[in-house]
């Protein structure tokens, strides 16, 4: 406890200081965090791979490439997104000055997820310092590699007491969130969502929680099922299935589900050879637990591809479910692995009331050819966000907030929304000290009359 | 639970899609129009006899804001409602990108009772407008306001997607215990809490507008009697019970021999020689407020006013000097017309004070040099500031009012209100075709692609130097 108290407290230090305040110190953050993405990739895909077995060109262009977005965005658009925006003034207020003034929040907590480890924690981190703030970082314990170079790294290239990096698991999270931050942005399970919020009501912080929940993917009979499948294996068994934007389940006609099922078998020779268990471009499941979960959800199902497993290497082949009901214990939980579920459904409308039924998902898909379909689609369900005829993409796209919904979570980030999280807009109007004539109209004593004006 | 019932019957009409079409949002905010027009009358009696609310400020303030917003949002909505296109990347030409505005679906909208109508129209106009289904939980402390809004609400918005809720602290307590998918409170930080505890069992995103003790720095170099008349009027209002009034001054002790007479001076401009006979002049809410005020009269010393009368609840408007930091005054926001002035040396004394304090709900810094006025904002933090003025930041519609740390969280007014009740949602609608172009990504993976992607997803730099 006394030792957050004291990270916390030199971190609360740091930021009275003003030296976070400055634009220019900021980029000169941002851009030392370049330095060392490119200076020690080598040791950050070494990290990657000791954790979730994820190959160099794969953890690279998953993890890597998406942080160097950030900051290249970041120190680009830095300037103008931290300049005051003046607002439209209104008869009273002509004269004056009116304008929206971004401010940093003070110490930010951001607490990573294990299944992009790097990634989790770098770009909520860019947000937080561009926004001005000193921030507190805690990556997750699962993925022990990247924590440690994480916490080996930053302050390396960062200011050593404006940004922390606190390690370990739930005693010393549960402490940590004792402490009182300015804002906290969680990554993880629906469960522990719940519990950092609360910790965060005790002191009135606002937070951003980045859950999960199952993400449904109609597919259309009228669509081009060889180029849907090809999309859909790519965003289903990439990191294993640990994605939590990963399509978790589909919806189609029981028509098209054995062609369905054909597609997938052939794009996933093509993308992980003959034997999936060899090829350096497949993943594990991060650790036993995990492992024995997601196996367990493979009990009484009908697989119609895949099912093998070993527990020595955490593997599970690319597998497939057919015929699943809607009651069982694969459509309960996220799945979070390798394991896709065929819901039959017998039209659109059937598909939008199973998705409506269930809690609001991060992400939701659907393939068709018909744009009105995809407008229906949209229309009636809610999601955190959406893509149409591919998986994952809405996520790369710079200028869309990405965020959940109800269990999914709350706020968003990426890109300027990073920025705006973790930002005060501080309202200000600058009104001149003469021209007391026209505030006479709202002083006592009142009347009608002044009223009707 | 006794309002599951209610609840799920909205969220009944929520799911079967009635309050989506803009055409049914604009039939209930014009429906909402003409309550404020029918009503303006019953709506003035009863917040005067809640807390003796001043008509012209009863109608400013409950009417004339309130239509106001109604308006702005009427003439803007189909605007906010369409879907917000965006840039895309070389790879995404043939794509569209767009964010969507999605109702979050049954909301619950928690009202003060200082304006009462305000406190729950504003927020409630933009959950309408946003496409959601609303339980609005009027204070039990403003009786006659709750019971007028109880009983006359329902006949003006349609009760499968509206509905009032009325009771006190046991009642609000069960009704926090239902999943709601959005809470809008505006009260005090110790309820905040427990509203965002109860909402974080169902993780239900929250917008807090809380209070504190706004701080009313006034510099040396100033226009003295419209410095008094400004501060004035924002702490006399509704007889000081305003979330974003000044609740104390700071000056150096040569200000405040100046400001003594020109505060006096606007006191009797605005409510004559007796303020107890002005009808300009409010009440307090309570007996319980009441008594909780006369005691911090007792902090330093009755510059002007102190006059009590609690059979009317009555407190004069009153300035106190001789103000200690560690008085009973300084320890909670005093939501009454009482204004203590401390005394400090200079502005960066002003400025480490301020700091030193939870940050507030409203700032306020009166100066003829705008470099002082500037300088205050730089180094201080608050959910809005005005400089040379009190209270009008907040009726301009174009600027987000909230708080920040104890004083709240999230912003609403004009068009801040409808982004508060939607939920932002990302959407990317691609091409089937032109698969090759998606090669890259794909397994097997190789160096090769990896550049490609690199590439395309324009990770360089543009330019060789960036300039600041």
């Amino acid at each position: 406890m006394e030792k957050m108290q004291q990270i916390v407290g030199r971190a609360r230090a740091a930021f009275s200081s003003g030296r976070s305040r400055p634009l220019q110190f900021r980029i000169q953050q941002l851009k030392a965090l370049e330095r060392m993405v490119q200076e020690k990739e080598k040791e950050i895909l070494a990290a990657l791979k000791a954790d979730l077995n994820k190959s160099g060109p794969n953890a690279y262009s998953h993890e890597l490439l998406g942080v160097l977005r950030e900051l290249v965005q970041a120190v680009e658009k830095l300037p103008s997104w931290a300049a005051p925006h003046p607002v439209k003034k209104d008869l009273l207020t002509l004269r004056d000055k009116a304008y929206i003034h971004y401010e940093p929040l003070g110490v930010v907590l951001v607490i990573g997820a294990w299944n992009y480890p790097f990634l989790l924690v770098m770009q909520p981190l860019i947000g937080a310092i561009a926004a001005g703030n000193a921030v507190v970082v805690k990556p997750s314990e699962v993925s022990e590699n990247t924590a440690r170079l994480v916490a080996e790294l930053l302050p390396q290239y960062l200011d050593k007491d404006l940004y922390t990096v606190v390690t370990g698991g739930v005693p010393e999270t549960t402490d940590l969130l004792t402490q009182r931050f300015d804002h906290i942005l969680y990554t993880g399970n629906t469960a522990v969502g719940k519990i950092v919020m609360a910790a965060a009501a005790k002191h009135l912080t606002p937070v951003t929680l980045e859950l999960g929940g199952k993400s449904p993917c109609y597919i259309d009979t009228d669509c081009d099922l060889a180029v849907a499948c090809r999309r859909i294996t790519w965003g289903k068994y990439m990191n294993c299935g640990q994605t939590c934007i990963a399509p978790d389940y589909i919806l189609c006609h029981p028509s098209i589900q054995g062609r369905v099922v054909e597609n997938i078998k052939e794009t996933l020779k093509e993308f992980y050879g003959e034997d999936v268990k060899s090829s350096p471009d497949y993943g594990r499941i991060v650790n036993q637990r995990h492992f024995k979960r997601v196996k367990s959800l493979l009990e009484g199902q009908k697989i119609a591809l895949g099912g093998e497993t070993d527990e020595a290497s955490c593997f599970i082949a690319p597998t497939i479910l057919t015929d699943v009901s809607p009651e069982s214990k694969v459509m309960e939980e996220e799945i979070f692995g390798p394991v896709l579920p065929i819901v039959t459904v017998k039209s659109v409308e059937e598909a939008i009331e199973f998705i409506n039924l269930r809690e609001k998902p991060l992400a939701l898909y659907v393939f068709s050819n018909n744009k009105q379909l995809i407008r229906r689609v949209i229309a009636e369900t809610s999601s955190g966000g959406m893509t149409a005829n591919d998986v994952l993409m809405h996520s790369v796209v710079p200028d869309l907030p990405f965020g959940g919904v109800g269990h999914s979570g709350m706020g968003a980030y990426l890109g300027r929304y990073s920025f705006e999280t973790f930002s005060h807009r501080r309202s200000c109007l600058i009104k001149d000290l003469s021209w007391e004539a026209v505030n006479k109209l709202r002083y006592p004593p009142g009347s009608m009359e002044m009223m009707h004006l | 639970n006794p309002y599951a019932g209610l609840v799920s019957h909205l969220r009944a009409s929520w799911l079967s899609g009635k309050t989506r079409p803009m055409k049914y949002r604009v039939a209930q905010l014009e429906a909402l129009g003409r309550f404020l027009d029918d009503k303006k009358q019953e709506i003035l009696e009863a917040t005067e006899l809640d807390m003796g609310k001043p008509s012209f400020e009863a109608f400013f303030s409950e009417i004339l804001l309130c239509k106001n917003e109604l308006n702005v949002t009427l003439n803007n909505l189909s605007q906010w409602m369409k879907d917000e296109y965006v840039d895309k990347n070389l790879v995404m030409q043939l794509d569209s990108a767009f964010i969507r505005k999605d109702p979050y679906g049954v909301v619950l909208i928690i009202a003060p009772w200082n304006y009462p109508i305000y406190l729950f129209l504003v927020p409630l106009i933009g959950a309408i407008a946003a496409g959601n289904c609303a339980i609005i939980k009027p204070s039990e402390i403003s009786k006659n306001t709750e019971r007028l809004v109880a009983e006359t609400l329902s006949c003006y918005l349609d009760n499968d997607c509206f509905a009032v809720v009325t009771g006190g602290v046991p009642e609000t307590t069960r009704l926090l215990e239902n999943k709601f998918d959005y809470i809008f409170f505006t009260g005090s930080p110790p309820v905040g809490r427990i509203v965002m505890t109860a909402a974080a069992k169902h993780l239900t995103p929250v917008t807090l507008e809380l209070g504190g003790k706004n701080p009313c720095y006034v510099s040396d170099t100033c226009d003295v009697t419209n410095v008094a008349r400004r501060v004035a009027w924002g702490r006399f209002f509704n007889a000081g019970q305003t979330c974003i009034a000044p609740d104390y001054l700071l000056c150096t002790i040569e200000m405040q021999e100046k400001l003594m007479p020109a505060l006096r001076e606007a006191i009797t401009e605005f409510f004559g020689p007796n303020p107890k006979e002005s009808p300009d002049f409010g009440r307090i809410v309570s007996d319980k407020q009441f008594r909780r005020l006369r005691a911090l009269l007792s902090s330093g010393r009755v510059a002007l006013g102190g006059q009590t009368d609690e059979a009317e609840r009555y407190i004069a408007p009153t300035v106190l000097v001789d103000v200690q930091p560690s008085d009973p005054i300084m320890q909670e926001e005093i939501f009454g017309p009482i204004l203590p002035i401390v005394v400090i040396a200079n502005m960066d004394e002003a400025i480490d004070f301020i700091n030193a304090r939870p940050r507030p709900l409203a700032l306020y810094a009166f100066s003829c040099d705008s470099k002082i006025v500037n300088q205050v904002l730089e180094r201080t933090s608050s959910g809005g500031f005005c400089g040379n003025d009190t209270l009008m930041h907040v009726t301009l519609t174009s600027l987000p009012f909230g708080g920040i740390g104890n004083s709240g969280l999230g912003k609403y007014h004009g068009k801040f209100t409808f982004d508060t009740f939607s939920h932002h949602r990302g959407c990317l609608h691609r091409n089937m075709g032109l698969e090759t172009l998606n090669s890259p990504r794909y397994p097997p993976y190789t160096q090769q692609k990896l550049g490609l992607l690199t590439t395309t997803f324009e990770v360089k730099r543009r330019g060789t130097c960036t300039l600041l």
